[in-house]
């Protein structure tokens, strides 16, 4: 995944592809992604 | 046609469990989305909001800030993201953009940041409203 600083600038973050839910949840937690 | 209401997970009082309770869907103000959650991961951070370990928690609030879910409707000026794009909601729901950390690329650091969960609802509910100024895509 890139973008992983800049996100920061966003508040709702827009996957391109399609993502496990559950599996993705917790990596938006303290910018290890977004 | 959008639910006009919502069940949510809330916390009402430091220290108690989670309740579950019927709440309006909030609406989508100016450069904001409303989100159909599809999930919502638990942190260590979300129990500190719980155990009154950060302060001046306002009350009641929903926890929940690993989110990740659709758009269910768009408000006024937003042109990022449409209606059933999957997106995600972090921590940090909103910043100045005005102060010298903001300034400098560094909101994370914003003195007025607000953060999802603790002072704006999250993710425990089937619908979380969140801000939407730019696009990043993954």
């Amino acid at each position: 995944m890139r973008n992983t600083c800049v996100a920061y600038a966003d508040y709702v973050l827009r996957f391109d592809e399609e993502v496990d839910p559950v599996a993705t949840a917790p990596l938006l937690c303290a910018g290890l992604i977004g | 046609m959008s639910a006009e209401t919502m069940q949510a997970m809330v916390l009402e009082r430091i220290g108690a469990a989670l309740e579950p309770c019927t709440r309006p869907v909030p609406q989508p103000a100016a450069g904001q989305v409303l989100i159909k959650v599809e999930a919502c991961a638990v942190c260590r951070t979300d129990l500190h909001v719980v155990d009154g370990e950060l302060p001046d928690i306002p009350l009641p609030v929903v926890p929940g800030h690993e989110i990740v879910g659709r758009v269910e409707h768009c408000g006024e000026g937003v042109q990022s993201v449409t209606t059933g794009d999957q997106v995600g909601v972090p921590w940090l729901a909103w910043t100045c953009r005005q102060c010298r950390y903001c300034k400098r690329g560094q909101e994370n650091l914003c003195e007025q940041a607000r953060f999802t969960g603790y002072q704006v609802d999250g993710g425990y509910a089937e619908y979380v409203r969140g801000v939407c100024r730019l696009r990043v895509a993954f």
